[in-house]
């Protein structure tokens, strides 16, 4: 990751906690611009072509009627 | 002199032999539970006075000819995020308004209270069900009875330690990404994670609301399955709470193997970097006793597991962040440092990563009911390695450590953890069985059958505190 990005990254979680209204440490301020880019790339997951045409499970029932 | 009994099979005999009272039971369950407080930390409240009331009540019924089934008398503990009526509910936070808990009992703690449960007190947790203790917040702190450098895993940490070490022979946790099974793996002993909605969580402080569960902890799979018999069921106070039949949970428990097909995802599950080369060699040798005792075992695809974990951690983070926000940012110094750390992931995502974990969901739900059918459970490690030191927790390994507990919370399927042997250092190894929704029978099965043709369940941690009764 280049200085650019890294600034990039620091400047979005900075947004992030200002839009949300959260006042956070410093600390927790570096932790999460050391997540941010991990967690962002852990979302790959979610948007595998096989999701495109699913309906969202937005209340889930377990059902054994399938 | 004698000990007193370890299991609530056992607990049941002797008081309807005679041998024992509730009251004498209770009495000495309470002595213990005092005695190890300062060192085990498993209780926020002990409710002395109402447990001897309704012990006393359990015998007065015995010696009148009355037996509301296998929970009269049996000494068990809640975790403190479910409401009871004689003592305050904390969730182990000063966030949470001291006036939410002053109500009924959660639904759960009536049934358990209806069929004459002995209820001991309220179990420590992490805050909120969520992150990692801290000092800070003033609460007591559970620790592992095996070795109190240890965590005995999170979040119904309070109900394992309580369990592992006999101060109670049984409990509630809750379950939202392996808070029952995780400290039933660390501490050795066994504990259910419910179908989501087979179960009601009416009365229980929120965390993932599409996750969330209710489910029975105790030293064997059999004595899971009771207390399960008494708390399954629907309940028109919880929407989430499915209306279907609920079978017996011991009816089944027959001790064999014979004609049960196992399932190895071998995929993710024994493969991630991060599993404990122990911890798999114990679990893959348990599959192996199943096997010679009868069970057809088979390797099993599961596809999505990258993406199942990715969602459940999404999903979480979500409707976590939700209840939280306005606690968060109206007063932030009041929850615990790692609590408040976890809870805040949520603001990092977008409402269209939300959507796409339960797409996701949607995907990976419809693969693993497909697997399951060719199979009647699977076997996994419940953890991916042994109970870690305090001193040794690093929080931000949370977002890259696999969840091997959490997948089973995205798809709702019940997973049950029971021990299946000790690591060189002497700490407990789980092995998780996972069936298809609404399976608890075939789960419970397989559980209390392996615990029949082996020992590791009834080992029990030295303690300087086990009161003994006069017999």
């Amino acid at each position: 990751m280049t200085k650019h990005d890294k600034d990039d990254v620091a400047a979005t979680v900075d947004h992030l906690i200002a839009v949300a209204g959260m006042t956070v440490t410093p600390e927790e301020r570096d932790y999460f611009v050391r997540a941010y880019p991990i967690l962002r790339a852990s979302l790959r997951h979610l948007r595998l072509p096989e999701a495109r045409d699913a309906e969202p499970a937005l209340m889930y029932p377990a059902d054994n009627r399938r | 002199m004698s000990e007193l009994p370890r299991t609530i099979v056992e607990a049941g005999q002797w008081l309807r032999s005679g041998k024992i009272t509730a009251a004498t039971l209770t009495e000495a369950m309470l002595a213990r539970c005092y005695a190890a407080q300062e060192r085990l930390g498993a209780f926020n409240v002990i409710t002395d006075e109402a447990a001897m009331m309704a012990a006393r009540t359990a015998d007065a019924d015995f010696a009148r000819g009355i037996d509301r089934g296998p929970l009269m008398g049996i000494p068990l503990g809640i975790k403190d995020l479910l409401a009871t009526s004689d003592a305050p509910t904390t969730a182990n936070s000063r966030v949470l308004d001291p006036a939410w808990g002053q109500r009924a009992d959660a639904t759960v703690v009536r049934k358990l209270r209806d069929a004459g449960a002995v209820l001991m007190g309220k179990l420590v947790l992490h805050e909120f069900a969520i992150g990692w203790p801290d000092p800070a917040t003033g609460f007591p702190i559970a620790r592992n009875p095996w070795d109190p450098t240890r965590t005995p895993g999170g979040s119904s940490s309070g109900t394992g330690a309580a369990v592992c070490a006999g101060l109670a022979l049984g409990g509630l946790g809750s379950d939202t990404g392996g808070s029952i099974r995780g400290p039933a793996s660390y501490c050795g002993i066994s504990g259910l994670k419910p179908t989501f909605g087979r179960v009601s969580k009416e009365g229980a402080v929120p965390l993932g609301y599409s996750l969330d569960t209710i489910g029975p902890m105790a030293r064997t799979a059999r004595d899971c399955a009771i207390i399960f018999d008494t708390i399954a069921g629907y309940d028109p106070a919880d929407p989430c709470t499915v209306n279907v039949p609920v079978p017996s949970m011991t009816a089944g428990l027959d001790g064999t193997l014979a004609g049960v097909r196992i399932g190895i995802p071998r995929d993710y599950f024994f493969s991630a970097p991060e599993l404990d080369a122990e911890v798999k060699a114990m679990v893959l040798a348990a599959v192996d006793t199943m096997r010679e005792a009868g069970a057809t075992v088979v390797e099993i695809d599961l596809p999505y597991s990258e993406s199942a974990a990715a969602a459940q951690r999404m999903t979480i983070s979500a409707e976590a962040y939700a209840y939280h926000e306005q606690g968060l940012r109206e007063q932030p110094e009041q929850y615990g440092m790692h609590t408040r750390l976890r809870l805040l992931h949520g603001m990092l995502y977008t409402a269209a990563d939300f959507v796409q974990a339960q797409r996701m969901r949607s995907v990976v739900r419809d693969a693993w009911t497909t697997a399951m059918r060719a199979v009647d459970v699977l076997i996994t490690p419940t953890s991916t390695a042994i109970a870690p030191t305090f001193e040794s927790f690093d929080g931000t390994k949370v977002d890259t450590t696999p969840t091997l507990t959490g997948v089973w919370n995205l798809v709702g399927f019940p997973a049950l953890s029971v021990n299946c042997g000790f690591s060189a250092t002497g700490l407990p190894i789980g092995m998780q069985i996972v069936g298809a929704p609404f399976t608890e029978p075939i789960v419970f099965r397989v559980g209390d059958a392996y615990q029949q043709i082996t020992d590791w369940h009834i080992r029990v941690p030295e303690t300087d505190y086990a009161a003994e009764v006069t017999a």
